[in-house]
């Protein structure tokens, strides 16, 4: 069973469903509605395909809503197995998108230049910066969300940190 | 850049693409009602369902059917059952390898089940447990003696043949539900053993498809004797090393990997 901490105060807090005792499924997707958008967004970089994969994940979480210890927690798996399915089987229209926003947006910005090198990150490496510093998660609830090692996720971002770097002061 | 400056702008740079997304936001309802169509078919639909698709398969079947006869003017003989026991004359019979001997046709689909050796007369039927023995070896022929154990390496078997050599341990590898020990028996016989871990004898397999290497191919039936044992067996008359492979229901069991 997934559980979700507190994030560390120095970082966004994003997930904070297991403290807030919701006992009502639709306060609960009111709550977690917009932040699973966005993040569902960042991570197929799709407005679209975000908003069909949070719907999908909430239908996921609503069959067993009163089972969950930690709701939360099992939606942010859910959706972002759904997003690493999704990308698994829509790599091409992902590459599409990547060059639909590589050719519209101007690159005058250093924020822009890193967008564009996040789109290019391959998935696990992105997703893990997404939930580090977006969600703000600690390795520990990364590696609970990915079902993998925390010296995976950590060895994740340090290559993906290496090629962002690597992208922004080229 | 330092590390602290990347993560700032990697932070400042989700953040700011995170707000670009427009939300919708509907209410829960709202899912609900965009799900609906995903519903599961009823009960009614399912079952219009079912029998459209069982109307189906029995034209395909049938048109199939008219085709074969059409096509080599043969007959489709029903498979007699399985003949669990033979009649134990004294001499020993080869197989009949009938099936792929007479007819192009897939083996698969014309199997009928071949005498295989006869139960060789002072074979303890079921096999018991030899009287005196330091292992309980159960007899399964008069020249074959089978124990088994599990000393921590996976379920293993101990057969000697002749029954006063020394036991041979075996592992007992194969697919998940059924595996086979082949052992080389005396005179040129060999003995295939077929475990089967379903506790249902019906479910069991009851036939083994028999590729010697001149590729010749045989079904013929295995004897589940021992319910409780949940070993079956199978007597042929050939050496071991003319056996190139044994499948059951389209599943390879021996060798394991063909390049074993």
């Amino acid at each position: 069973m997934t559980t979700v901490r507190a994030a560390r105060p120095s970082l966004p807090l994003r997930s904070v469903s297991a403290s807030l005792a919701m006992t009502d499924f639709a306060e609960f997707y009111r709550h977690e509605y917009p932040n699973s958008v966005r993040l569902a967004y960042l991570l197929t970089r799709s407005a679209e395909v975000a908003e069909d994969l949070t719907q999908d994940a909430f239908t996921v979480v609503h069959g067993r809503y009163e089972d969950l210890e930690s709701p939360g927690g099992y939606l942010r798996v859910t959706l972002t197995n759904l997003c690493s399915r999704w990308h698994r089987t829509n790599r091409r229209d992902e590459r599409r998108l990547r060059l639909v926003h590589a050719g519209s947006v101007p690159h005058d910005v250093p924020t822009e230049y890193l967008n564009d090198a996040l789109g290019a990150l391959p998935y696990r490496q992105r997703v893990v910066l997404v939930l580090r510093y977006w969600s703000g998660l600690s390795e520990a609830e990364i590696a609970q969300t990915l079902n993998c090692r925390p010296g995976t996720v950590k060895s994740l971002a340090s290559r993906a940190l290496t090629q962002l770097r690597k992208e922004v002061s080229s | 850049m330092t590390d602290e400056q990347l993560e700032e702008l990697l932070r400042t740079t989700l953040e700011r693409d995170a707000t670009r997304v427009p939300l919708a936001h509907p209410e829960w309802d709202g899912i609900m009602r965009l799900r609906h169509h995903h519903a599961p078919p009823q009960p009614r639909r399912l079952l219009r369902l079912s029998i459209a698709a069982a109307l189906m398969l029995a034209f395909v079947a049938s048109v199939a059917v008219a085709t074969r006869f059409a096509a080599d003017g043969t007959q489709i003989v029903a498979s007699p059952p399985p003949a669990t026991t033979p009649a134990a004359p004294t001499t020993l019979q080869p197989p009949t390898p009938s099936s792929t001997t007479t007819s192009p046709v897939p083996f698969v689909t014309t199997i009928v089940p071949t005498v295989t050796l006869p139960s060789p007369p002072g074979t303890a039927q079921p096999p018991t447990s030899v009287v005196g023995a330091p292992t309980a070896y159960y007899r399964f022929a008069p020249d074959l003696d089978l124990a088994w154990t599990d000393q921590g390496r996976g379920p293993e078997i101990c057969w000697r043949t002749p029954i006063d050599e020394q036991c041979v341990l075996d592992a007992i590898t194969g697919p998940d539900q059924s595996a086979v020990n082949v052992v080389p028996s005396s005179a040129n016989l060999t003995l295939v053993l077929v475990h089967d871990s379903h506790e249902d004898l019906a479910r069991r397999q009851d036939h083994l498809i028999v590729t010697l290497a001149n590729g010749e191919s045989f079904g013929t039936p295995i004897n589940w004797d021992q319910p409780d044992l949940k070993i079956g067996i199978v007597r042929i008359d050939s050496p071991a090393d003319e056996i190139d492979s044994l499948t059951t229901a389209g599943q390879r069991l021996w060798p394991v990997n063909p390049g074993d």
